[in-house]
């Protein structure tokens, strides 16, 4: 395999160096050094324990090689449930937080509304606040409304991404966006409330919402008009796209109405009121806006 | 004799006292190893070839692996540590692959 093949093109040179048998070089020079000193007679150089010695090294880093491997699994296991152990604490601190907000955001509204109240203008501005802030997702939400719930085909391996059984964020998608199409004036993911602003998306095998995972099977309640919600979403082009999938793949797709239905307040996603002004005196117009607009 | 001996001890030490490698020194195992192996294999040749030597042996091995573990030390400090040890890990296979090239054609004739 070794020697130069004959080849003599210079940008052969790099190739040829390194396929030149190299190996063999320390011995045979070695040798002939040392044929050249004693004319042929074959002598010992060093000391032979620094010869066991180095055998016994060379075969114990083989043999630590070997081990070492074999040890080293149960620690990527370790490190691999440190991680997921440190995400969960994360996860409950961002819930622990994302509650203090909705509260807070709770507290607020109830002093903006007794602020309001104080003027004829701010009496005006209630109703309106309160059905826009139900809309946006700034307060809890009931009525009726249509539940379709999404899980994945039957007896597939969640996180084998090529599986054409799982459910996607595309397909969750698509089912919310019929809902709005058809509506829909609030819409949940597994108790998730989604906002104008709402992402969802997938990350590896886990659906985000919001940047929170999700599991299967999803579940998606819409709040809407009872009269027209179901069938218009039954006639909605994503309907349609969701029961060829279930078709072709066998995911699993069910709607039906519900005549109650309580979606939360959002916790994420919610537009920011970037110019909000503290009022000044009596005069009480306060200017609510949101960069994104909210529908 | 006194090889086999060495190789023998050396193996039932690793195996049986299972040293824990020292954090630092694990990106270094995989590149001692393939030296090890790069040195067993080379030992092997010139044995067949009848130029043996122990001194060459000694020597050479140590130099291998203090190299090796050297440009991966650097490596590491300028960032490049991966690419380093595949670097140094090719170059000590494509020895292994010659040495035993020259083996099988000692043994088997072919």
């Amino acid at each position: 395999m070794a020697t130069s093949s004959g080849d003599r093109a210079a940008s052969m040179a790099l190739l040829r160096d390194l396929l030149r048998d190299d190996a063999a070089l320390d011995y045979v020079e070695a040798t002939r050094v040392r044929r050249l000193r004693d004319q042929g007679s074959v002598g010992r150089h060093g000391p032979t324990w620094l010869l066991a010695a180095t055998c016994v090294l060379v075969a114990g880093i083989l043999a630590i090689g070997l081990v070492q491997r074999r040890a080293d699994e149960p620690q990527a296991t370790q490190s691999r449930d440190a991680l997921a152990a440190r995400a969960a604490l994360a996860q409950q601190n961002v819930d622990l937080l994302e509650s203090e907000v909705a509260s807070a955001r709770v507290a607020l509204s109830a002093l903006g509304q007794r602020l309001l109240a104080e003027s004829d203008i701010g009496q005006e501005l209630t109703s309106s606040i309160e059905s826009l802030s139900a809309i946006a997702g700034y307060s809890a939400i009931a009525g009726p409304g249509v539940v379709v719930v999404l899980d994945d085909a039957k007896g597939i391996d969640r996180n084998d991404l090529a599986s054409p059984g799982r459910v996607m964020d595309r397909d969750v998608q698509t089912v919310v966006n019929g809902l709005w199409q058809a509506g829909a004036e609030a819409v949940t993911i597994n108790g998730r409330r989604l906002t104008a602003t709402s992402a969802i998306r997938a990350a590896g095998a886990a659906i985000l919402v919001d940047f929170k995972p999700v599991l299967a099977p999803y579940r998606i309640e819409a709040i809407g008009d009872p009269n027209s919600l179901a069938s218009a979403y039954a006639s909605t082009r994503s309907a349609a796209d969701l029961s060829a999938l279930a078709e072709a793949y066998g995911l699993r797709v069910t709607t039906e109405t519900v005549s109650t239905l309580t979606l939360g307040v959002a916790t994420s996603g919610l537009p920011t009121i970037a110019e909000a002004q503290h009022p000044v005196g009596a005069n009480l117009t306060p200017s609510l806006r949101s960069p994104g607009g909210t529908s | 004799m006194i090889a086999v001996i060495g190789l023998i001890v050396g193996i039932a030490l690793g195996i049986f006292l299972q040293p824990a490698v020292p954090l630092w020194l694990e990106p270094y195992l995989p590149i001692a190893v393939v030296a090890a192996l790069d040195a067993v294999f080379g030992a092997g040749r010139a044995i067949l070839d009848g130029v043996f030597d122990d001194h060459v042996f000694v020597i050479s091995f140590l130099s291998n692996v203090l190299i090796a573990s050297l440009l991966v030390f650097l490596g590491d400090q300028l960032g490049v540590g991966a690419q380093i040890s595949t670097g140094v890990v090719v170059v000590l296979a494509m020895r292994i692959f010659a040495n035993s090239a020259a083996i099988r054609r000692h043994l088997f004739k072919a």
